[in-house]
């Protein structure tokens, strides 16, 4: 135990840590009959640029007068990012965070240099949003290195990054990031004030923030996006949305968020016009069939099917002759089947996943046809289902339509078409009393906005001058 | 909670009020009275239909975010308003009721036979329970959504339809001597257009809805007319007037004689017509059950929202299973479409008139 | 709270709906893929074929659909006498919804056929779209046949009947038509008429009906006079010896352009004006012979009078013969002066009615080949 000849507060706080035993390292340095104190996290500092930028130059430091807090700030340490504090209940923070505290005995104030250490992962393509055209800087798990992925692309001195911490034991990094002239101020005052209500032990990843961001805890369908690529995400800040990023995630997320957008996909914006239209159609459709398609099937095999041609019929009749199982349970046994494949698959390790994915498909599928278990039309319905629900660019939109599935198969099996357009209305309630910071979920089709419309669809900045009326941006053109 | 509409709103939800039961009937009873000069008879009631419809939303336009019963009140007196909104709120669950019960016979009369009336009437309240309890702005995207698609669907259909349609069944477009039989038989055909006394529970905004509510409303009437037209008129030129008097279900009969064969499995139009159609009932029944609730809440106002509409969703359960046969459905339904004429002519009427009197418009302007 | 518990409440109660009421898979349902109707004696007597299914699992995928039929006979006083027996043969509830072909034997259109119309009509599951069709030999040895073609003979007719349709080679009302006709006083229609032919099931002509019941039959080399007169844009072939030489054939497409017809009501008598404008093409000839102007001029002619020939004496039958207005030239007079109409007696006014053909024929091509070549 050193005894400190003058202890003042920081020299208190030093001793206090210490005895606290969590893991803080205090190195002690003299020179020149100066004593300067170092505390750090030997495992959370970059102990390179430790020793090089600090320790070093604080040791060859051979010019005579005595060494202050400023003198080391000014002219001594390497180190770029430093700051200067008085609180000394500040300090277990700041070690905390990965800075080193740097304290003279003597002086009042501190040092803060912040040598945080960060496991970087390359940023690589990303995993969720894959194009075929577009950038490939994905996001990382790196706050830093994502803010520096959208400020490299939008320059603009009004960008603003707002940062908060949350959670009151993980002390998690969050960035509001937006246009301050473009972004329509109610939605960012919202942002603040809902990010700023979560009390919350820790956010580990940007879906807790996801979460908390939703009008109602119960709510079916997302209200924010994930964007995964740094290129959509500065699209969608110059669209005057609001970006919100968390320390440790490599998702972003995106509020408001509308129903159709969720379909939307950066290389639309690339591509030519009329494949961006062509692309958006065919995936809203894939979302129509990812809900609807069994459901119909059973209404028209079990009740109507008087709706088909007699050809058909007689095509239905006959593959569905030698299967044991009604319709009804077939249509939620091979859906139940496909989701169990979905979701083993996402689970296998990466070595085997697409092995097996590919053959439990195939082999289950061929073989129940052939043992007589389920008409191939089913199976063919299924997977096709199935693919469709990956068409859409941001996967959460498909999440609640995997649910609400196989609610409009039971309806169906029990009231036939009737049941099927009840089931059908229940889900458009559901999605159109949802909103979005305030932006109804369905604009710009409930309430149809025309101009919107032609915005969303036509998705080239050359010919729709405008940004969505629905954002209600404070600049409203786009050139 | 603000419940302002927007002007595209407004209209859609005179779309969704009043395109929905009535039309499955309307070629047979349009053709019952006019024979071929069908056309003309409906033409006539459009512009009947938008008269009124201009002094309601005159009404509602002079006075500014108030609804009938605010107006009412102000302009005749508590009693008076009092007896004014028991009369539609009658005639609201009369059709409300009604309505809901209609459909689902005729559902259960077509596509499912065996299915007790019970279940489909019970499915069908619960679900517009779902929509009542989410408000006039949900209802009002709802009817958006589902109007846009209704009608999109619906010309596809008539027009395909009409495809198969011989011109010479709808001749003669107009016979001359008839004209007095036309007129008489326009106010009567009015009744598939009641449904712009939703307006009245609707406020509107003098800033936000503007003179403009009047160019949309008018425009949602004609495009009614201008879709009930198109329906009667191809009906009659795939049936033949004297076939299809005889169908209760005239549009539904005349799709089903009908078999595209450029369409391949999407020949038999029957199933699309029947999903639509319920939608638009639905729409209808969604609006008209916001109605009677809305109205209620005006009259005991300390009532919960939510409990109303669950006992006045049990309560017209109850009442929908009341009538034994179509036949007596059908009679009620007319009645209350009679009772329609006072909702819809006479209360705005004097409503109109006392404002007038009492210079309420003059005093805005 | 109160919305969370509704929802709950919601979901609950649809999924407790003990339902499936008229729940039925199509492959526990007789697919009924034809129905014949007949008289034997003085009872009802329905025949039908059903869709046979087999199960294709395992199986070569490459097979027929249907994979037969089987046939279904029952008799009984009146139909639902006869729909009791039938049902009583079926392992599964009927589905008619893939009904194409309704057969009528001979006796049984001649007693009249409307009840059937009518039950079909209100039949939900009637399709309205299918053909109905007299049969020269009762339904039963018709379904009996053997077919090779096909394996449903019920499918056979209405497709042979569809396909001369389509080339129009034949007029008759479809089911929705006439069961508009059939409100009209004096009007008759056309139904096919089909039977055998060297044992072999054949299209033989047309069934007029009059009230619903057969008087007539037109023969099929004698419907031309009908399909120039009824069927949409009709493109017939004529074959017409040449002006000089006696064996020499032109056989040339001949196609309606344009047919209006116009009524008129003169000294108490329906007059029907019914013009027409024929285009002909020639196709071949049977020995290649030039073609010069007159020549044209002379078939035209030709043309001109052989469909007014046509025409007329299908008109003159139907006023002597069948007694009933076939060319639906009541609804024309009803367009046109719908207050006389609604005073006259259609079927007396058609026996004294008037028609008046006016042709108008015109060669508008040689096809590829030049008869007029200047041989040097």
């Amino acid at each position: 135990m050193k005894k400190f000849q003058k202890p003042n507060k920081l020299t208190n706080k030093i001793e206090e840590i210490e005895k606290l035993n969590f893991g803080v390292h205090i190195r002690k340095l003299t020179v020149d009959k100066t004593d300067i104190y170092l505390l750090f996290i030997l495992h959370v500092i970059n102990r390179d640029r430790f020793s090089r930028d600090i320790i070093e130059p604080i040791l060859r430091w051979e010019n005579d007068g005595a060494l202050t807090i400023d003198k080391l700030a000014d002219s001594i340490i390497y180190m770029d990012d430093i700051s200067i504090d008085e609180d000394e209940n500040n300090i277990i923070d700041y070690v905390l965070n990965g800075s080193s505290v740097i304290i003279i005995p003597s002086e009042e104030k501190y040092l803060i240099a912040n040598t945080k250490k960060i496991e970087k992962r390359q940023s690589d393509s990303p995993e969720i949003e894959n194009t075929l055209r577009g950038p490939k800087d994905g996001f990382t798990e790196n706050f830093y290195g994502n803010l520096s992925l959208i400020r490299y692309r939008v320059k603009d001195v009004n960008l603003r990054i707002e940062r908060m911490q949350i959670g009151k034991r993980s002390r998690t990094n969050v960035a509001i990031i937006y246009i301050n002239d473009v972004a329509n101020p109610k939605f960012v005052k919202e942002v603040r004030k809902r990010l700023e209500n979560i009390s919350v032990d820790g956010i580990i990843e940007s879906g807790y923030i996801q979460k908390f961001l939703l009008n109602n805890a119960y709510d079916l369908f997302p209200q924010s996006g994930i964007i995964s690529r740094s290129d959509k995400a500065s699209a969608a800040i110059l669209e005057g949305k609001v970006c919100i990023l968390v320390e440790g995630s490599n998702l972003v997320l995106c509020i408001p968020k509308t129903f159709v957008e969720f379909f939307d996909s950066a290389d639309d914006h690339y591509d030519n016009i009329y494949l961006g239209m062509f692309s958006k159609l065919l995936r809203i459709l894939c979302f129509m069939i990812a809900l609807t398609l069994s459901s119909l099937y059973v209404a028209i095999v079990a009740f109507h099917s008087d709706i088909l041609p007699e050809q058909y019929i007689l095509a239905l009749a006959s593959f569905r002759a030698s299967v044991p199982f009604n319709a009804l349970l077939e249509a939620l046994l091979m859906e139940g089947m496909v989701e169990i494949l979905r979701e083993a698959s996402i689970r296998l390790p990466k070595q085997i996943g697409p092995a097996i994915g590919i053959v439990g498909t195939i082999v289950i599928g061929q073989a129940a046809v052939a043992a007589g278990l389920v008409s191939p039309l089913m199976v063919i319905i299924a997977s096709l289902s199935t693919m469709c629900s990956f068409v859409a660019p941001d996967y959460t939109i498909m999440n609640p339509i995997r649910i609400l599935k196989f609610l409009l198969i039971f309806i169906t099996g029990i009231l036939g078409l009737f049941g099927f357009v009840m089931g059908m209305t229940l889900i458009t309630i559901n999605i159109i009393s949802h909103n979005s910071l305030g932006v109804a979920y369905m604009t710009p089709i409930a309430p149809l906005n025309l101009r919107d419309f032609l915005n969303y669809f036509l998705s080239d900045r050359n010919v729709t001058k405008e940004r969505p009326e629905f954002l209600n941006t404070l600049d409203k053109k786009r050139q | 909670m603000n419940q302002s509409l927007s002007n595209k709103e407004i209209a859609f939800i005179l779309f969704g009020f009043i395109v929905g039961y009535g039309l499955m009937g309307l070629p047979k009873s349009t053709a019952e009275k006019a024979g071929s000069g069908a056309w003309f008879v409906l033409l006539l009631s459009t512009l009947l239909a938008v008269i009124f419809t201009y002094i309601i939303v005159y009404l509602g336009y002079i006075h500014e975010n108030k609804t009938i019963y605010e107006y009412s009140e102000m302009l005749v007196g508590k009693f008076l308003t009092s007896i004014f909104i028991t009369i539609y709120i009658v005639e609201f669950f009369a059709f409300f009721t009604m309505i809901v019960r209609g459909s689902c016979e005729i559902i259960r009369l077509t596509i499912l036979l065996k299915t007790p009336l019970w279940a489909l009437c019970l499915t069908f309240f619960l679900v517009v329970y779902f929509a009542i309890v989410k408000k006039l702005k949900v209802i009002a995207r709802l009817c958006e959504l589902y109007g846009i698609i209704i009608s999109i669907v619906y010309f596809i259909i008539l027009f395909l339809v009409s495809t198969q349609g011989k011109l010479l069944n709808i001749r003669p477009l107009f016979e001359s001597e008839n004209i007095v039989t036309y007129l008489k038989s326009s106010l009567l055909t009015i009744l598939p257009f009641m449904g712009m006394e939703v307006i009245t529970i609707i406020p509107l905004s003098r800033k936000k809805n503007g003179k403009k509510v009047f160019k949309y409303a008018t425009f949602m009437i004609l495009f009614i007319g201008f879709l009930y037209i198109i329906a009667v008129e191809s009906s009659i030129s795939v049936m033949g007037v004297e076939s299809i008097v005889h169908f209760k279900d005239s549009l539904l009969a005349t799709v089903r004689r009908v078999d595209i064969r450029w369409l391949q499995f999407l020949r038999r139009l029957d199933g699309v017509l029947l999903i639509v159609w319920i939608m638009s009932v639905y729409c209808t029944v969604a609006v008209v059950g916001y109605g009677i609730v809305f109205l209620i809440m005006k009259l005991f106002k300390n009532a919960n929202f939510n409990v109303v509409t669950f006992i006045l969703i049990v309560l017209s359960f109850i009442v929908s299973l009341l009538p034994q046969t179509f036949d007596q459905l059908e009679q009620i339904l007319t009645y209350t479409s009679y009772m329609g004429v006072l909702t819809v002519v006479i209360i705005p009427v004097i409503l109109l008139i006392v404002t007038k009197v009492k210079k309420y418009d003059e005093k805005v302007k | 709270m109160m919305k969370k518990l509704s929802k709950l409440l919601i979901l609950c109660i649809l999924l407790i709906l003990p339902g499936c009421w008229d729940y039925r898979d199509i492959n526990e349902r007789s697919i009924v893929l034809s129905v014949g109707v007949d008289t034997l004696g003085d009872q009802v007597e329905f025949t039908g074929e059903i869709a046979k299914l087999r199960s294709r699992a395992g199986e070569d995928m490459n097979q027929n659909l249907a994979e037969g039929t089987y046939y279904m006979e029952a008799y009984g006083k009146d139909f639902e006498e006869v729909r009791i027996h039938y049902d009583a043969t079926f392992p599964y509830p009927i589905f008619l919804g893939a009904t194409q072909s309704v057969i009528f034997g001979e006796n049984f259109a001649k007693q009249g056929i409307e009840p059937y119309l009518n039950r079909i009509n209100k039949f939900y599951d009637y399709r309205k779209t299918l053909i109905t069709i007299v049969s020269q030999v009762p339904p039963r040895e018709l379904y009996k046949i053997n077919q090779e073609k096909e394996t449903s003979v019920g499918l056979l007719v209405e497709k042979i009947v569809d396909n001369l349709k389509r080339n129009k080679m034949t007029v008759y009302s479809s089911f929705d038509e006439l069961l508009s006709l059939i409100q009209l006083d004096g009007v008759g229609y056309l139904l096919p008429y089909v039977g055998l032919k060297n044992d072999d099931i054949a299209y033989l002509g047309l069934a007029v009906m009059k009230d619903s019941k057969l008087v007539s039959i037109i023969d099929y080399e004698e419907t031309d006079g009908l399909i120039y007169a009824l069927a949409e844009k009709p493109v017939l072939t004529e074959s017409l010896f040449s002006s000089e030489d006696k064996e020499n054939k032109a056989s040339l497409r001949t196609a309606v352009k344009r047919r209006r017809v116009k009524t008129e009501y003169r000294d108490e008598k329906v007059v029907f004006n019914m013009d027409l404008l024929v285009n002909g093409e020639l196709r071949y000839q049977y020995f290649l012979r030039p073609i010069p102007e007159e020549e044209e001029k002379y078939l035209e002619n030709l043309i001109c009078q052989k469909i007014k020939k046509d025409i007329t004496n299908i008109f003159e039958r139907s006023q002597k013969e069948f007694k009933c207005d076939i060319f639906q030239f009541a609804k024309h007079f009803r367009a046109e002066h719908p207050e006389i109409y609604r005073k006259l007696n259609w079927e007396e006014a058609y026996m004294t009615a008037e028609l008046n053909v006016n042709v108008e024929a015109e060669i508008i091509n040689l096809g590829l080949t030049d008869p007029n070549v200047d041989k040097k």
